[in-house]
């Protein structure tokens, strides 16, 4: 392309929300935002869960309809009805969550929607050339007849950005694409989000992780409340004002000051090991009230690790010792009630009842705490969920709503109240703060901090390092199921970790 | 890449389809050691002739299935459209048995659709929608005809008495469905609204058209499989699908699809409907009794379900 055309489209085609506005009911999700997106740069657009984010992207995407403001593209008014509406004029969403459909190839989930055909009928042969064609632009690798439910999750994301980027799209969002995503991954998908920078496209991208947006973005709109804080170069800001300005006030750390534990130690594992090899040797002890960091790229054993120790899975050889009481394997309710619990890592499937009260959520695993005579006493139990809603700062209108109305923060205060009603020993955490804001993920650490200095101990591994360093007092990295490094107090810090997590150096 | 790690790629990809094909032939294998007129022309092609009503209502069902519904009322819109058959044109040529057949269509088809509209735009579940339905037509059939009787006329039932033209009408029909599910975009948005229908919504796909489009297609090869039945009865009786209902089901579910939708492979449906039908064979040879020809089935439906579901696991 020349150079000189290149230069009119970047003045030509721009994407200008204008004063945007939209209502939940009575709630005001977007207040009179503008914001203004160039091509060939990369924007990102941060905030607290529940700033409008999200919405600001499904309204571009045509899901929700807006009620007052303007989009307007390339100077032309839009309006799109539907996603189908906002794809024909060249806008591309890569969600969340993954909206593949398992069953199918990656040719025909590629497709979807948008078939090649001739007289009518789907054209194989032609799609397989725009595979390949993509596949050799994109450089990446993955066989277009497998089912995507056989691809390992990073490269059903790539299926899914590859979706939009398809369609030649000209502005394609990114909807926290990366938050399931481990660093390796999240950088293989940013060499591909360059790619599109390079070629003039116009990128919105959401995430939590703050040192992915300083690490790709060129530019940030902070929200607030569905409000517009400000839109600032990359360049001009830091960790620090970013936060503040996402907040609307100071964090000086969003990690409360480390206590050191006591010494007596409480909790052990002793070689554990899995036939597969998927765990080789693992042993570490955790004092009272220690909270031990795992780290680790995905899919190097740490969700084995958590998931033996809480009896999900079963281990072949090795001991799990709780104050010198053998814990049996492979079994949940006996390590439950010996006080051994997994916040497990996806909250919506795999710890909530999403169709339930949070009332009921809160109490399920332990019943029988409030019985009288046997049977549920209605009082105490309200009396239970009111306290813990309290305490745990839930917030809803009224502990009937169903947790599925909660935002992603609150939901994990529910597990987390739930959790904690059990009155633990020994709690597991699989990525505490997936997908939640700053200030929610902060009111989660506090909370873990405060258990461990009542002497519950924590397990924690999170793809997060910061939040690992943040929190832990002491680090164990992993690499290929095998412990790698044991790391305390100030050797506690990225270099040491990236060390231990990308190779096989033994422990030290 | 060498032959052998192609080969794993490929049957990976394709192990539903080569798994219920290697148990088909196992029960080929078992049947014909157990009796030694099971593998002859003659039986092979009774096992098939007797059982393309039911073949032709499973693919109905697969359809269904596929699209994540299921149609409880398969059975009785056969039963209806049988009546039908029996009580329109009754006599004379072949041609006098087309008013019935157009009816027997149209019926089904509008059935098709009251239970498409009743799932998609009233949001009432699959099962309880097609048993409802199921119900009333079973009503209107015995009001139609209050017990097995009347007549098709004869010139018309002679061609689906013979084995050829069963076998072509089979043959023409698996095609253009798996031609359907394959190649073309409607079958695509099968897959993708049962495997996941809030995905397909944002890729552009028209749900309810597609759930309803789905419904109206099972509906026409509902009458199919009613038109051949009355036909190789010569009759009409309101209560002779019945049996089909479960059968299509049972035989979806050999043949791997899923209830929660987007999963089953029409050729599958096929392998399921002949397993099916091998076992009441072998066991009507070996002269056991129907009561326990149930037995074996429910049994069979049992081993097909824990089969699928350890596989996914």
């Amino acid at each position: 392309m020349a150079p000189i055309k290149l230069a009119s489209r970047i003045c030509m085609k721009t994407l200008e929300v204008k004063e945007l506005t939209k209502y939940f009911g009575k709630n005001c999700v977007l207040n009179n935002v503008n914001i203004t997106f160039l091509p060939g740069e990369i924007h990102a657009i941060v905030g607290e869960n529940g700033a409008g984010k999200s919405t600001l992207l499904k309204i571009l995407m045509g899901q929700f309809p807006f009620d007052g403001g303007s989009i307007s593209y390339n100077n032309k008014k839009m309006i799109f009805r539907s996603p189908f509406d906002a794809k024909e004029n060249s806008f591309g969403l890569v969600y969340q969550e993954l909206t593949l459909i398992r069953e199918m190839s990656v040719l025909d989930n590629l497709f979807l929607g948008s078939e090649y055909t001739k007289h009518g009928f789907i054209s194989r042969k032609k799609q397989i050339e725009k595979f390949d064609f993509l596949k050799e632009k994109f450089q990446f690798d993955i066989s277009h007849d497998e089912p995507v439910k056989n691809l390992s999750l990073s490269k059903q994301y790539l299926v899914e950005v590859l979706r939009v980027l398809m369609e030649d799209s000209e502005v394609i969002m990114f909807d926290e694409t990366t938050s399931a995503l481990d660093d390796d991954e999240a950088e293989s998908l940013f060499d591909i989000i360059r790619m599109l920078k390079d070629s003039n496209k116009i990128i919105i991208f959401i995430s939590h992780r703050l040192n992915e947006i300083f690490a790709i973005s060129d530019k940030i709109t902070v929200l607030k409340d569905g409000e517009l804080v400000n839109t600032l170069f990359t360049d001009t800001l830091t960790h620090d004002s970013l936060i503040e300005l996402m907040v609307g006030r100071t964090i000086k750390d969003i990690y409360p000051a480390k206590i050191k534990p006591r010494d007596e130690i409480d909790f052990s594992v002793e070689g554990l090991t899995t036939k597969d090899l998927s765990l080789q040797n693992i042993s570490f002890d955790v004092r009272r009230g220690e909270i031990v960091g795992i780290a680790g790229l995905k899919g190097h054993g740490q969700n084995i690790l958590l998931d033996c120790i809480a009896g999900i899975r079963k281990y072949d050889t090795g001991k799990i010792k709780l104050e010198n009481h053998l814990i049996p394997r492979g079994n949940v309710r006996k390590a439950v009630k010996n006080g051994i619990f997994l916040v497990p890592e996806d909250r919506k499937t795999e710890a909530l009842f999403l169709n339930h009260s949070v009332g009921r959520n809160l109490t399920i695993s332990i019943l029988n705490n409030r019985y009288l005579y046997k049977v549920i006493n209605k009082k105490r139990e309200t009396n239970f969920i009111n306290d813990s809603v309290c305490e745990m700062n839930i917030k809803c209108s009224s502990y009937k709503n169903m947790v599925s109305e909660l935002s992603g923060g609150n939901q994990q205060k529910v597990v987390l109240g739930k959790v904690l009603g059990t009155e633990p020993k020994v709690l597991l955490f699989n990525e505490p703060t997936r997908g939640i804001d700053v200030n929610t993920k902060q009111e989660i650490m506090m909370r873990i901090r405060t258990l461990s200095d009542e002497g519950v101990s924590v397990i924690i591994y999170s793809s997060d390092l910061l939040e690992i360093i943040g929190i832990s007092n002491t680090v164990y990295t992993m690499y290929e199921g095998r412990i790698t490094r044991k790391l305390t107090d100030e050797q506690i810090n990225e270099i040491e970790i990236m060390q231990g997590i990308h190779s096989g150096g033994e422990m030290r | 890449m060498t032959f052998k790690v192609r080969f794993v790629n490929h049957y990976k990809r394709r192990r539903d389809i080569y798994n219920i094909y290697a148990l088909l032939l196992l029960f080929v294998i078992i049947s014909s050691i157990l009796d030694k007129d099971f593998l002859t022309l003659r039986n092979l092609t009774n096992i098939f002739t007797t059982n393309v009503p039911f073949l032709i209502a499973a693919y109905a069902q697969t359809i269904v299935i596929l699209i994540g519904g299921v149609d409880l009322s398969i059975g009785a819109c056969i039963s209806l459209v049988t009546c039908i058959m029996a009580t329109i044109g009754t006599e004379g040529g072949w041609w006098s048995a087309m008013p019935g057949i157009f009816i027997s269509f149209l019926v089904c088809a509008v059935l098709g659709f009251m239970k498409g509209i009743l799932i998609t735009k009233f949001g009432i579940q699959a099962l309880i929608a097609t048993l409802s339905i199921s119900l009333i037509i079973g009503g209107f059939s015995l009001a139609i005809l209050d017990k097995p009787g009347g007549n098709v006329s004869k010139e018309f039932s002679k061609p689906f008495s013979s084995d050829i033209s069963l076998f072509i009408i089979c043959t023409i029909i698996f095609i253009l469905i798996w031609f359907m599910l394959n190649y073309t975009k409607f079958g695509k948005y099968i897959y993708a609204v049962g495997g996941n229908s809030l995905s397909a919504y944002s890729a552009g796909i028209n749900v309810d058209v597609v759930k309803i489009s789905g419904f109206i297609l099972s509906g026409f090869l509902i009458a199919l499989a009613g038109v051949v039945s009355a036909a190789s009865m010569r009759s009409g009786d309101p209560t002779s699908g019945e049996p089909l209902t479960l059968k299509s089901l049972t035989a979806s579910i050999i043949g791997g699809a899923s209830f929660s939708g987007g999963k089953g492979y029409i050729e599958c449906t096929f392998a399921g409907v002949i397993i099916f039908a091998i076992i009441n064979n072998i066991l009507n040879l070996l002269g056991v009794s129907t009561f326990y020809q149930y037995i074996a089935q429910g049994l069979l439906l049992i081993f097909a379900i824990a089969i699928t579901s350890i596989q996914d696991k």
